[in-house]
Order: C-alpha cells, then sequence, then structure tokens
C-alpha cells in the first residue's frame, strides 16, 4: 500500500515507514537511545530527501521522548533543574545548528554537512562505546570488579557560576552543562537527532552526575530540543512531513515497547556492544558513500519555488 | 468515468470528421480521458489517455502510394529552476563544487510516436521545434563554456530520466483503426505540479499539416493540499500544530501501554 507524503513529495510504501519504525523504536526500547541516529540515515537509504529526513525526525522523537520521560517522571528520575539548564544552552544551539543548515543549504552543501556529522559522531561515539563495552565485558570475566565511585571531573568543578543539582547530586558550574546542551541542539538541527547518544555519556563522563536520573533527565530536554528543532525546520526549511512523522512513531511506540521488555533481558555490556557496532555499521555505510565513485559525477535538484 | 469520456469523445470526434466534405481537409482532433490529476493520499502515479482522429484516412499520394501518417505527443510540464553541481574529489569525499542554474527546465517531459522519430521526419525539424528532449533549450544563468554546457545539459536529462519524469516512448501510439489513434501517458509518483501541455503533432510523409493543443493540470488536492499548503503558508502555526500532535501521540502512547 502506497500513501504520497504531501512534503517530501514521493510515494512511499506505508509498511516499509511503519516498519522501519517498529525496528528503530525495538532497537531504541531496548538500548534506551531514541533512535534519531538510526532513523535519519534509514529514512535518507529510503530514498526521503536528507533535509526532510531531519525535520521529520525531530519531531518523531518529541513523541518518543514524552512517552518515555513520562516513565522517568513517575519514578522521580527526572533532575528538573539539570534539564532546564540543558534545555537552555540547547535550544539556542538548535538555532545556531538551524543557521548553519540553512547556510550551507543555500552552498547546496547540506547533504554532505549531515553525511559528515553522521560520520564523525557516529564514529566517535560507535568506537568508544564499543572500546568500553568490550573491556567491561573482559574484565567481567577475569572477575574483576570495576571501579567503583563516582569519577570527579575537575573542570566542572573549578569554573565558575557554581549551582547545586540535588537529584543529580552535584556541585558544579553550568558552563559545562550549557556547553553540552549547546553542542548537542547545534547536533539536533543538522542531524534530526535527539542527541541522546552524546548527551547521555557527556552527563555522566564530563559533569559525573548520578546515573539513576541521567536517562530521565536527557530525554526531559531531549523533548524541548527537539520541538525547537521542528518548529525552526518548519518554518525555515518547510521540511517537516506530518504525514511520515505520524507513520513512524506509530511503527516507533509499538516496537519501544517490545524493545524494552527484550531489553531486560540481555546484559549490559553486551547491549553496549551490540549497539556500539550497529552505531559503526551506519557510520561506515555513510562514510562509504562519501568516498565511493558516484554512478553520476552531477548533483541535480529542483529549487523549490515559493 | 474515462471509459465513457473515451468512448463519447471517439464518436464526437468521429461525427465531426464525417461532417465535414471530403474535399476541405478534415482537423486533426484529440482529446484526454482526463484534465486534471489530484495528488491524493493514495497517489502512486497515473495513466491518462490521449485519444483522437488524424482527420483523413491514408491519403494517396500522387505516385499513387499511400502515405505514411505518423503521430508525435509531446508533453511538456511546468518550467523550474534547477541547479546542477558537478562533484569533484576532495580529499577523497566526493563533494559538490560551483553550482550552474537552468531556470527553464521542463520539470517532465514526455515524447509519444507511433514509431522511432528519425523515421517520421527529419533531424533538422526536429531541433527546430524543439521536439524530443534533446532538442529542449536549456538556458543557463551563469555563463559556462559550450563544451561545459554540453555536459551539463546531458547530465541534466539523464537525471531526469532516472527520476522517471523525462521519457521517450516510440511505440506509445496505436491506431487501432485507420483514422483513429490512442496513446498511453504516464504521470510518475514524483511529477511537479502546475500545468502541462499537451501537443499533438500529425505528420504526412514526413510533413507536419495539424497540431493540437491541451493542457492538464496537476495538483494536490484534499488533505494532501492542505498540509502543503499549511506547511508553507502557515509554518509556524504548522510547526507548532506538528509538536503538539507529537506530544499528544508520545501521552497517548504511555497511557496505552501502562497496564501492560
Amino acid at each position: 500500500m502506497q500513501i504520497y507524503l504531501p512534503i517530501a513529495e514521493l510515494s512511499i510504501n506505508v509498511f516499509l515507514i511503519l516498519g522501519l519504525g517498529a525496528g528503530v523504536g525495538f532497537l531504541s526500547g531496548m538500548f534506551g537511545v531514541g533512535g534519531g541516529f538510526l532513523m535519519t540515515p534509514l529514512l535518507i537509504f529510503s530514498g526521503v530527501p536528507p533535509a526532510v529526513a531531519v525535520g521529520t525526525e525531530a519531531n518523531q522523537i518529541v513523541a518518543s521522548s514524552v512517552s518515555g520521560v513520562l516513565a522517568h517522571w513517575k519514578r522521580g528520575t527526572v533532575d528538573l533543574k539539570m534539564g532546564f539548564m540543558l534545555l537552555i544552552g540547547g535550544v539556542l544551539g538548535s538555532f545556531f545548528g538551524m543557521f548553519v543548515f540553512q547556510f550551507l543549504r543555500t552552498l547546496g552543501q547540506v547533504d554532505l554537512l549531515i553525511s559528515l556529522s553522521y560520520v564523525v559522531f557516529l564514529g566517535v561515539v560507535g568506537t568508544l562505546m564499543l572500546w568500553e563495552s568490550v573491556r567491561a565485558i573482559l574484565r567481567k570475566k577475569k572477575g574483576i570488579e570495576p571501579p567503583r565511585g563516582r569519577r570527579h571531573n575537575d573542570l566542572a568543578h573549578r569554573l565558575p557560576l557554581k549551582m547545586r543539582f540535588r537529584k543529580s547530586k552535584l556541585y558544579i558550574s553550568v558552563i559545562p552543562i550549557l556547553t553540552i546542551g549547546f553542542l548537542v541542539g547545534t547536533l539536533a538541527a543538522i542531524m534530526g537527532v535527539g542527541g541522546g547518544f552524546i548527551m547521555v555519556p557527556a552527563m555522566i563522563y564530563v559533569l559525573g552526575m548520578a546515573t539513576s536520573v541521567v536517562i530521565g533527565t536527557s530525554l526531559f530536554q531531549i523533548i524541548f530540543v527537539t520541538a525547537s528543532v521542528t518548529i525552526l525546520h518548519a518554518t525555515n526549511t518547510q521540511t517537516v512531513d506530518i504525514i511520515l512523522a505520524l507513520l513512524l512513531l506509530v511503527g516507533g511506540v509499538i516496537g519501544a515497547q517490545f524493545g524494552a521488555r527484550m531489553g531486560v533481558k540481555l546484559r549490559g555490556e553486551q547491549l553496549r556492544a551490540l549497539l556500539a557496532l550497529m552505531v559503526l555499521t551506519v557510520c561506515l555505510k555513510l562514510g562509504f558513500d562519501l568516498v565511493v565513485t558516484p554512478d553520476s559525477l552531477y548533483t541535480v535538484s529542483t529549487l523549490v519555488q515559493h | 468515468m474515462s471509459r465513457l469520456r473515451y468512448i463519447l469523445g471517439v464518436v464526437a470526434a468521429t461525427v465531426m470528421a464525417a461532417g465535414i466534405t471530403a474535399d476541405a481537409r478534415e482537423p486533426l482532433a484529440t482529446d484526454l480521458s482526463e484534465h486534471e490529476i489530484a495528488i491524493t493520499a493514495d497517489f502512486n502515479g497515473m495513466d491518462l489517455l490521449l485519444f483522437g482522429s488524424t482527420g483523413d484516412p491514408g491519403l494517396i499520394g500522387a505516385d499513387g502510394q499511400k502515405s505514411n501518417i505518423d503521430v508525435i505527443v509531446v508533453v511538456h510540464g511546468p518550467e523550474v529552476p534547477m541547479k546542477i553541481w558537478r562533484k569533484e574529489r576532495v580529499a577523497g569525499i566526493w563533494i559538490n563544487s560551483q553550482p550552474v542554474q537552468f531556470d527553464n527546465v521542463p520539470g517532465y517531459y514526455a515524447v509519444a510516436a507511433n514509431r522511432p522519430l528519425a523515421e517520421i521526419t527529419t533531424q533538422d525539424y526536429l531541433r527546430r521545434k524543439n521536439i524530443g528532449a534533446e532538442n529542449l533549450v536549456l538556458i543557463s544563468v551563469e555563463d559556462v563554456p559550450v563544451a561545459e554546457k554540453i555536459e551539463l545539459r546531458k547530465a541534466i536529462l539523464s537525471n531526469r530520466r532516472d527520476t522517471g519524469l523525462y521519457s521517450l516512448d516510440e511505440k506509445a501510439v496505436t491506431f487501432p483503426d485507420g483514422r483513429l489513434f490512442r496513446s498511453a501517458i504516464h504521470f510518475p509518483a514524483n511529477v511537479p505540479e502546475g500545468d502541462y501541455r499537451v501537443i499533438v503533432r500529425l505528420f504526412i510523409d514526413g510533413v507536419q499539416i495539424d497540431r493540437s493543443y491541451t493542457v492538464v493540470n496537476v495538483g494536490k488536492k484534499g488533505l494532501e493540499r492542505q498540509i502543503y499548503a499549511m506547511a508553507q503558508n502557515h509554518a509556524l502555526l504548522y510547526g507548532i500544530g506538528a509538536v503538539l500532535i507529537a506530544m499528544f501521540a508520545g501521552w497517548l502512547a504511555s497511557v496505552a501501554f501502562r497496564q501492560n
């Protein structure tokens, strides 16, 4: 069954989109990640114009992070104060990211920007995750206890403008918090991701937050950053396809429920190693497409008339 | 519906043709099964049927030989500005170089005939009348050397063919009866919106003796139209609406799956 997407301006198989939503939703439920970093490239691989993939995926992440944060809210694992600080940086970052996106769009380089951002960030994050999880698996095999205690990051403590975050069990400067938020907001606007895959490690390793509130707080701020990105893309590039977003989120919501149950059964380190491998696969595919000699040496694009 | 119109059209064309005296040249008469293509949610491309009457059945030439009667149908979509970039390898990565803009590239261009164009008439005539994608006049905004422009033209045409928007079918036009002809015209799912000019040319022994002209409008309709118009004209409202819908859907999902 085909459906015509009014903004993407193409006819696409409904079940392909529902399947993509369910598949990525399953993985995101299993691993506790948003899945935008998988969905946006997959949409591009299925023929959706990159700009539409980015704008629409941001819209879908609003939905998935709302449904994710509600569970954390009930458990009390959202640090609101930390979330607000992060989202101030995040919303500012989304404006900056949108500016860069538009600028490169006029130069005809926005597809390259999207691909390159993916290759760089997926490559770095995937490698780090794989390295860390393999080490954890090896340590467990040898029966060595992982190093306990909180990693204290000196930088976050030495900088001025300190604030107390009771739920995160922190008394640190707001500068690294705003910076992380800003970076994630920028990436959200350019890549159509929530940015959890950058923010969660940054919250743990850079800020040293209590791990129990990391996911809930990250989801909380992602809602607002992706909402900002959705509105910015809707007003600047008109690339938010609400029909596509709705189809994706129907599949995504159902997939996430099954994924979450599956995730409980699997071990943490193995799960992370698996996710790292997937991240690296997408990274390699995108990187390969950039390097391999294309079928046509020309890029042709229709200019949208307003 | 389209079937009925087809029959009515043929009847009308036949009656029209019969009403004209034998020695006056009967005009070419054509019509389409639809004059409007609505892009709705289930739109996945569409075929229109073009039908017509050549007027006279097989003419007898001066030498007593039966004349060749040929029909060339050209469907010319709305012109859209296009940008084209040549990719260059920079540090191992293929990136777009300086773009060249063309302002008058048809967003859709289809040619249908009953036999190869080269057999119907001369290359010179095809070129003069801009029949066939190769003979379209494309004007670049920037000044580019002729050799490069030829390459760019080729790239645009092959890109348009790959996307299914340019086509050439030299067997599409058929003559089920001596003077009646028909041809299917395919519009793929990615057709741009706008007015499409349908020009039917009648050739007798390689000389164009008549032509007809019709317009087909392609446009989004219903929900597709409303969503698109909203996104274009009320972008901020559309963005806020999209966010609210997503938030509601997320909340709904968490409620729906709470018990499980």
